[in-house]
Parts: C-alpha cells; sequence; structure tokens
C-alpha cells in the first residue's frame, strides 16, 4: 500500500514536471514553402460545333429519344401530344417504339454514338432526348 | 451528324449534364431543365410539368445558339503542373478540399520528389496515356496515378497493382461511369490474385477488405481520389449518389485467401483464364454487399437455403425490369468455412456454382409492380426474359439471381467465421481483368 502510494506520488511529481517545463523536442507544425503537383488532370476533348437549329417546326420531322428510365416515356408521350397539337404538319416519332434497341442506357461515348445513328436513320430534323432521372 | 438536338435533364441533374457536355468537348448544349423529379410522380403531374416546359422546349429547339463557342486552349497532358503554396500541411488539405482535390481525409501533399520517388515503383514512361477518366474525362497518365498513389500514402512497390486496377477500371465493360455518377449507392470490388497478394502484403485473410491493410487501403484511396479529381465524381454533380457511403473512400479491396481455397477449386484468376503464377487484378462496379452470417448451417445443402432470401439482384431491380440484365454476373465472396462446407459435401466449384444457381431463386412477385406490369404490356420485353431465364414470366415463377450459373463468380475472401458475402453489380458493368505488370 505505502509502495504503491509512493509510486502514484512519483508518477504525479514528473507529471507535474513535464507540464511546466517546455519541451525542445516538440515543435509546432512548421509553415512552409511548398512545390506541389497539380493532381487534376488535363481534359481532352475535341471541341465541337453546333449545327443551325430550325427556325420553327413546322412540317418538321421530331424524333423523341427515350432510355428507358421511369417516366421517362410518358413525358415524351404529352410532349409529343403538345407538338402535334400546337405545330402544323410536324410528324412525331417516338424512338423507343419504331427503333426499341434505342431504349436503353449508354453508360458512354460509345454506347451513345451508336444510339445517335440509329436515330439518324430516322431522318429527325431534331431530336429532343429526357436522360434522367 | 448534323441534327439539332434538345436534352430534357431534371432541375438536380442539370449539372452533371453541363460536365458531361464539357467533357465531350462543348461550352454549352441546349437544355430545357424540367422540375425534379420525373420518375416515382403520377402522369398528372408529370403531364403539368411538361405543359409548363412546353414553351422552353421550343426556344431551345429553334432559338438557341451557344454563347461561347470554344473551350479553352487545351494543355497537354504530360507533364502536370507543378505550383507553389504556403503553408502547413493542415493548410495544404484545406486548399486541396476548397479546390476539389479531395475528398475529405488528409492526404500527403503531392510533392514533385514525393511524385519521383513513386514513379520509382514502375518501369513505364511517365507520360503514358492511360485513357481519360469519366465523367470528367480529364486525361489519366501513368505520372497523375503517381501522383494520386503520394496523395493516398502508397508505397512505390504499389503502383504495378494500382496501374493494372486503373486500367481495367478504363476498360468501357467496367461501367466506371456509371458507377462514378449513378444515384446508386456503388462503389467498386477489386479482387487480387497471385503472387504480389503476399508480395506487398495485400490483407487477403481475416478482415481483409477492412482496417489495418496498408496496400488495400492507400491503393483503395488512391483509385478513389483518381476518380473524384480527375474523373469528377463527387456531389451534388459529379457523383449523384443518393447517399453516398464509405466506399466512396476506399472499395471493396482486397486478396483472394488462395490459401484457403477448398481442394481442386481454382483461384479466382485461373477461373478467368490465367495462370495461377500470374498475378491479377479483377474490378466490378457494385452496390454494398450483403452478409450471409449462418452460424447454423452443418452442412452445403443448409447453407443453400439460408442464401435464397439474402441473395438478390432486387437491389439494381434485377433482370427483370431490365432484359438485358438477366445476364449480369453476380459475385459471391465466400468466407473459407462456409467454402469448407462445400468441400466436405465432395463439391467443386463449379457444383457448388450450379447448386447457388438453382437453389437461390425468389419469386417474380417480390419485385416491384410497376416493373412487373411493364414488362407485361411490352410484349418484346416478356419475350426477351423468357428467352434469357428459359422460365415462364408469371408471379409463382422463382427467378434465380442470373440467367446462366457460368455467370456466378466465386471468390474465397476473409478469414475465420461464418460470413460469406453476395455483391450485386451495378448496371452493365462485368468484371474486368487485367495483369499486373511491371
Amino acid at each position: 500500500m505505502k509502495n504503491r502510494w509512493l509510486r502514484d506520488l512519483g508518477i504525479c511529481m514528473v507529471l507535474a514536471q513535464l507540464a511546466t517545463v517546455p519541451n525542445p523536442g516538440w515543435a509546432k507544425e512548421a509553415v512552409q514553402q511548398w512545390e506541389l503537383v497539380n493532381p487534376a488532370g488535363v481534359i481532352k476533348s475535341d471541341p465541337v460545333k453546333f449545327v443551325a437549329r430550325p427556325t420553327d417546326l413546322e412540317g418538321k420531322t421530331v424524333v423523341l429519344r427515350w432510355n428507358a428510365k421511369p417516366n421517362g416515356d410518358i413525358l415524351l408521350n404529352r410532349l409529343g401530344e403538345l407538338l402535334v397539337q400546337n405545330i402544323k404538319g410536324v410528324k412525331v416519332i417516338k424512338a423507343w417504339e419504331v427503333a426499341p434497341d434505342t431504349r436503353i442506357i449508354s453508360y458512354g461515348h460509345a454506347t451513345s454514338l451508336a444510339v445517335a445513328k440509329k436515330l439518324a436513320v430516322l431522318k429527325p430534323d431534331l431530336v429532343i432526348a429526357a436522360p434522367a432521372d | 451528324m448534323g441534327i439539332p438536338t434538345v436534352t430534357i435533364p431534371t432541375s438536380e441533374f442539370v449539372g452533371l449534364a453541363r460536365d458531361t457536355v464539357r467533357s465531350e468537348g462543348a461550352a454549352e448544349a441546349p437544355f430545357a431543365v424540367i422540375p425534379h423529379p420525373v420518375a416515382g410522380i403520377g402522369d398528372a403531374d408529370l403531364r403539368a410539368k411538361v405543359d409548363s416546359l412546353f414553351p422552353q422546349i421550343l426556344s431551345a429547339a429553334t432559338a438557341w445558339k451557344p454563347a461561347s463557342t470554344e473551350l479553352a486552349p487545351q494543355k497537354q497532358p504530360y507533364p502536370a503542373d507543378v505550383f507553389k503554396v504556403t503553408g502547413t500541411v493542415a493548410d495544404v488539405n484545406k486548399m486541396f478540399m476548397s479546390r476539389k482535390w479531395s475528398i475529405g481525409l488528409p492526404i500527403y501533399p503531392p510533392t514533385p520528389e514525393r511524385l519521383a520517388e513513386m514513379l520509382k515503383g514502375t518501369s513505364r514512361n511517365p507520360d503514358e496515356i492511360l485513357g481519360q477518366v469519366p465523367p470528367r474525362m480529364a486525361t489519366l497518365t501513368v505520372e497523375l496515378v503517381a501522383v494520386h498513389a503520394a496523395m493516398a500514402g502508397c508505397k512505390p512497390e504499389y503502383m504495378p497493382v494500382l496501374l493494372a486496377i486503373v486500367e481495367a477500371l478504363l476498360e468501357p465493360k467496367a461501367n466506371w461511369l456509371g458507377v462514378n455518377t449513378s444515384t446508386g449507392t456503388l462503389g467498386l470490388m477489386i479482387v487480387i490474385n497471385g503472387p504480389v497478394v503476399k508480395e506487398l502484403g495485400i490483407g487477403s485473410g481475416q478482415g481483409a477488405a477492412g482496417k489495418a491493410n496498408h496496400p488495400n487501403s492507400s491503393m483503395g484511396y488512391a483509385v478513389n481520389l483518381v476518380a473524384a479529381i480527375v474523373g469528377g465524381s463527387r456531389p451534388p454533380d459529379g457523383d449523384k449518389s443518393t447517399f453516398g457511403g464509405p466506399q466512396d473512400f476506399v472499395p471493396w479491396i482486397f486478396g483472394e485467401n488462395e490459401d484457403r481455397l477448398p481442394k481442386g477449386w481454382p483461384p479466382y484468376h485461373v477461373d478467368r483464364g490465367f495462370k495461377r503464377t500470374d498475378s491479377v487484378v479483377s474490378v466490378l462496379g457494385i452496390y454494398p454487399p450483403v452478409d450471409l452470417t449462418d452460424h447454423w448451417s452443418r452442412t452445403v445443402q443448409e447453407n443453400l437455403s439460408a442464401w435464397a432470401s439474402l441473395a438478390t439482384p432486387r437491389i439494381n431491380a434485377g433482370g427483370v425490369c431490365r432484359p438485358p440484365m438477366a445476364l449480369t454476373p453476380y459475385f459471391v465472396v465466400l468466407g473459407p468455412e462456409h467454402a469448407q462446407m462445400a468441400a466436405r459435401a465432395g463439391w467443386g466449384k463449379d457444383q457448388f456454382r450450379k447448386a447457388f444457381w438453382e437453389e437461390v431463386r425468389q419469386p417474380i412477385s417480390w419485385y416491384p409492380k410497376p416493373c412487373i406490369d411493364y414488362i407485361k404490356e411490352v410484349p418484346e420485353y416478356k419475350l426477351a426474359f423468357e428467352k434469357a431465364y428459359g422460365l415462364p414470366f408469371s408471379g409463382e415463377t422463382l427467378l434465380p439471381v442470373t440467367a446462366k450459373p457460368e455467370l456466378i463468380h466465386i471468390v474465397i475472401g476473409g478469414g475465420s467465421g461464418r460470413h460469406s458475402h453476395f455483391f450485386t453489380p451495378f448496371y452493365e458493368t462485368v468484371p474486368v481483368s487485367k495483369l499486373v505488370k511491371e
């Protein structure tokens, strides 16, 4: 019992010393000048030029593209109705009905391009897509 | 192709849409933004939204012109820029976070010295271009992998494995784009096989995919830093994950426990066509796994019956809702003790695989009703489903997790304890395996 008391007293005395005497080995985090490498990388892309849009849609062919995401067909069905009701002579093609293989989510450039080619076969003057979500 | 377009993203997804357009080479594109959500709302509400949006759609179709026609001039991807900053390590971390060069955990400042040291771990040229990381599509070079490896605290000797992992992810069929951008709670599973597991001390036994394995943690962290920084996969726009999760920080990355393969069972990389002496990485985009905690079964048959209610493709609305998904591969990471039950029954790996496919089934009626109704309404979907599975489409049909037993991939993972794991992959992703090269 006495030995334990002495031991505890010794520990307290050491801790008290540590608390009052600054230890030159414990330095603050240093402010320094860094030379660092930018981790972001560079976006590579071939610049895109946009074609001119039709000035109106009268008599034009509009292809609607759905990617099978829920309710996308309902959205585009309603859009198709509005186009027919409001634009004289417009022809609406629902791509998912005439080209069912366009009804997919295209996770990447290659599939997107393949879908675009299938839509182009329908000879649209305009394509409207409702992708997500 | 010379055809004008209009895209209708929802208000929550227009940020991702703009980033995608920029990554394809355009500063902007004609959008008609519809208030979120579109999915999950009634027909009348959706029609009302379309009615309100109609004038904007017409304007985008006929009157839109790009405000600017060109992106800024492109820099070369190599060498990466070097810049100067003054501060403490904490200040560097704060700056990196503000520039979106961090995912919120500490990084080692990527000094040219650390980069040079990291590049000693590979004989490949630092200017070698590996590909473009989606969705931002910035170019990834060997040098840039080393930068992220340095930030993550990797050792130089990890570089060959890390390079194999990112090369596998950059294969289109890995669908890294989907994993990086989807609303799902997605991550990566990375399985490492062959001599490199022991050479580098890659965790493959107890807690293989967990903490305390430096190669696993640091390589996984480096991969996810690449996705977030080079790929721009971060919420709220580049990464649309509804909830996110810890797999955004470090993937499920582990070595197969080849020491505890049942006798006669080949390791996973041999299943994939590699030699046993090859070191191979295999990657897959996945949802969080289900832990099959089975302490009760004494035979493999009992064990398989326990899987039936847990192992499900329904996490991703499975093969039922989208017939192409009938051919989705699924991963079973068998704990060694569960694997031994199959071995005691004298089953080889293929026998277990076939039995799993036959026994682990769930009724179609468990799938969401709108999914089932949709398939009934679309004749080619119903036909595609029945052709893929070889089963009639009815509410009583018990559906296997995938259309063919050979689509069930089996890996022995972890150490002692009666746990196995079932991983549902993300949509349109398949395992991609790459040889580890010096």
